[in-house]
């Protein structure tokens, strides 16, 4: 950060030195360039040709406009080096800079003989200012400036070769008066002010679009930091709230394994204190069979592409246990057809998906007396079919497109349970479907291919 | 509103300003009795010499009037007094151009030399001084006020533009001495006059 400081501090300071030897040598270095506008004038004049002011007219604007560009500039740099514009009010830091600026046109207009137009770099500098002041921002505001002043000065530069503006002390310099005054007897006139109006309209429009182009480009760049910010703590809502859920997933998991190995230590004991040989060996059997559970829950937890042929009526078991029925208004039943194929899943994700379906049906607010949830399980050609249907007060038409996604909730709950089981479902080559009518109720309807071994 | 409304408000002051400094006052009538449209009697003979005195470029509109009017004379922005010889009448072109000056290797000190020796020789030989400015306010800076100072009072005819006049500087000092003096609203109506000097 140190460095960083320190190379732009470092940056601004070879800019400003350039900036000032430049401002400061320009009208020694370009004095060959007057010297031929005044030979191109006297030109003008021995052959009556108008079209000969024309040259001396853009080479006399432009040098001018340069000439201002590069001490506008040269200050910019100062005041940005110094730091001004953390410690001093705007205002007055543009006060200081429209001062700066006429404060060294009349030094080195002084020093190398270069007379200025004092109200037309007067104007030019104010209006400069004014269309920095809201567009500067944080980005590239050398570069900004320097764009801005250099249409700036250029377009108003033009005003000073038009007659019409010689009362209003435009064109006041040497050049420019004898521009003006040879226009007037080559009866020229209206030529020198078209060509000026021509100049300066576009390039002044330029400038404020330019100026409108950069504020609303800081606008852009300040929503987008905005809605950055905003999608990271999102992100990171949602990372924690899946963070949560995988907790939570772990402790169901840890409840499940309590099981096997209550049975375990029960077994353990027997073995410790039975003398009956037969017995041992059923025993180390069960003990055996308990520890193969636990491998099973533990692979299917770890392994997604863990699988397991389940009968369905196990499953349908399973999820009973663990549906959690508290509420004394709460009606679930559970039908499921006899002889239905077995299905090849991850028991403990399916089981979990099938659950989190569950307790939305459980969760979702109701109107009637009492709340009523069916399962069905039944067969669907090669498929089976689990139907879980709900009279709660249903999802309307707008949000259905939304509750897969990963954090949306209609009930103020996390928002994961149906993306996590759509995926579960999915990744066990199933598919899920759910049917939603407001105040009438929620059908999801999962289908598992069925499998005859 | 992008550009606040209180930052638009500099431009009614800036044209409030503008109209203050602006220097477009109607036509002036100049009471001065010696402000004549034109000479009634030629008061100058050819050959002549047209000279700057400043080296302004409005030097060589003079001289294209003078070549237009076929007055005979000779163009020499820099003339000295050797250059002087079988000239009537010097013509000063008056007009301080410090870029022109430093184009010919002048300074101006030189410069003002070089005027008042023409001068003091244009007064020793009973030769005719007109003095012509055409510069308008915007020539009117001191290093130029001293050169009309110094040329207007030996002159024997003075021409300018009302612009040029406008605080009555050169009307004011050709009254003080009783010179004739010829006002014109514009550069092009200068020949009327210039040519009344000869013809």
């Amino acid at each position: 950060m140190i460095g960083t400081q320190n190379k732009d501090e470092l940056k601004y300071g070879f800019a400003t030195l350039f900036l000032v030897m430049m401002a400061v040598f320009f009208p020694a270095v370009t004095e060959e360039s007057w010297f031929n506008m005044i030979v191109k004038i006297r030109e003008a004049i021995t052959t009556g040709d108008s079209g000969h002011l024309i040259l001396p007219a853009a080479s006399n604007n432009f040098l001018h406009a340069v000439q201002s560009t590069l001490i506008f500039l040269s200050i910019s740099c100062v005041l940005v080096l110094t730091g001004s514009q953390k410690k001093i009010n705007d205002n007055i830091r543009y006060a200081i800079h429209f001062s700066a600026f006429i404060g060294m046109n009349l030094l080195i207009g002084y020093w190398m003989k270069l007379p200025w137009e004092p109200l037309n770099g007067m104007v030019s500098a104010l209006v400069t200012l004014l269309l920095i002041k809201p567009s500067i921002g944080d980005n590239y505001p050398l570069f900004r400036s320097s764009v801005l002043s250099i249409q700036i000065f250029f377009a108003f530069s033009w005003l000073n070769i038009m007659p019409a503006l010689n009362s209003y002390q435009f064109g006041v310099t040497d050049v420019a008066t004898s521009i003006k005054i040879t226009s007037v007897y080559l009866h020229s006139t209206s030529v020198m002010n078209f060509m000026g109006l021509a100049f300066f309209l576009p390039m002044f429009l330029s400038a404020i679009i330019t100026s409108i182009l950069f504020m609303s480009h800081d606008r852009n760049i300040s929503i987008a930091k905005e809605n950055f910010q905003k999608e990271k703590a999102l992100v990171a809502i949602q990372s924690q709230a899946m963070e949560n859920r995988i907790y939570e997933e772990i402790n169901s998991l840890t409840h499940d394994l309590k099981t096997p190995l209550v049975t375990i230590r029960g077994l353990n004991s027997l073995l410790s204190i039975s003398k009956d040989i037969g017995k041992i060996g059923d025993y180390t059997d069960r003990i055996e069979s308990a520890v193969g559970k636990m491998s099973e829950m533990i692979s299917s937890f770890l392994y997604d592409s863990s699988r397991q042929h389940l009968n369905v009526d196990e499953v349908v078991q399973y999820v009973r246990a663990q549906i959690p029925v508290e509420d004394e208004r709460l009606n679930i039943e559970i039908h499921a057809e006899p002889d239905l194929p077995s299905i090849y899943v991850n028991k403990i994700r399916v089981v979990r998906a099938l659950i989190n379906l569950i307790e939305n049906a459980i969760v979702v607010p109701y109107t009637n007396d009492f709340k009523e949830i069916n399962i069905e399980v039944t067969r669907n050609g090669d498929d089976i079919q689990i139907i879980i249907s709900d009279n709660g007060i249903g999802i309307s038409k707008e949000k259905l497109d939304k509750i897969w996604i990963a954090g949306f909730s209609t009930n103020q709950t996390s928002g994961l349970g149906l993306s996590f089981a759509k995926k579960v479902i999915e990744d066990n080559e199933g598919t899920i479907n759910l049917k939603s009518e407001v105040g009438i109720g929620t059908v999801v309807t999962v289908s598992f291919p069925g499998h005859s071994s | 509103m992008i550009i606040r409304i209180r930052n638009l408000l500099i431009l009614p002051v800036l044209a409030i300003i503008l109209y203050l400094i602006s220097t477009n006052n109607p036509l002036s009538t100049n009471l001065n009795a010696h402000v004549i449209p034109s000479l009634p009697r030629p008061i100058a003979e050819e050959t002549i010499l047209v000279t700057s005195a400043g080296q302004s470029t409005d030097t060589y509109i003079i001289k294209d009037i003078s070549n237009k009017l076929m007055i005979h004379n000779f163009f020499m922005p820099q003339a000295v007094n050797d250059d002087l010889e079988e000239i009537n009448t010097i013509v000063f072109v008056i007009g301080y151009s410090p870029l022109s000056e430093k184009v010919n290797q002048l300074s101006y000190e030189n410069e003002l030399k070089r005027i008042d020796s023409l001068l003091n020789y244009a007064s020793n030989n009973e030769v005719t001084v007109i003095s012509v400015f055409i510069g308008g306010k915007q020539r009117r800076v001191s290093e130029t006020d001293e050169m009309l100072g110094s040329i207007i009072p030996k002159s024997h005819y003075v021409i300018s533009t009302f612009e040029g006049d406008f605080d009555h500087f050169i009307s004011e000092m050709a009254r003080q001495n009783d010179i004739p003096l010829t006002l014109v609203e514009n550069i092009t109506d200068v020949s009327e006059p210039y040519a009344s000097a000869f013809r």
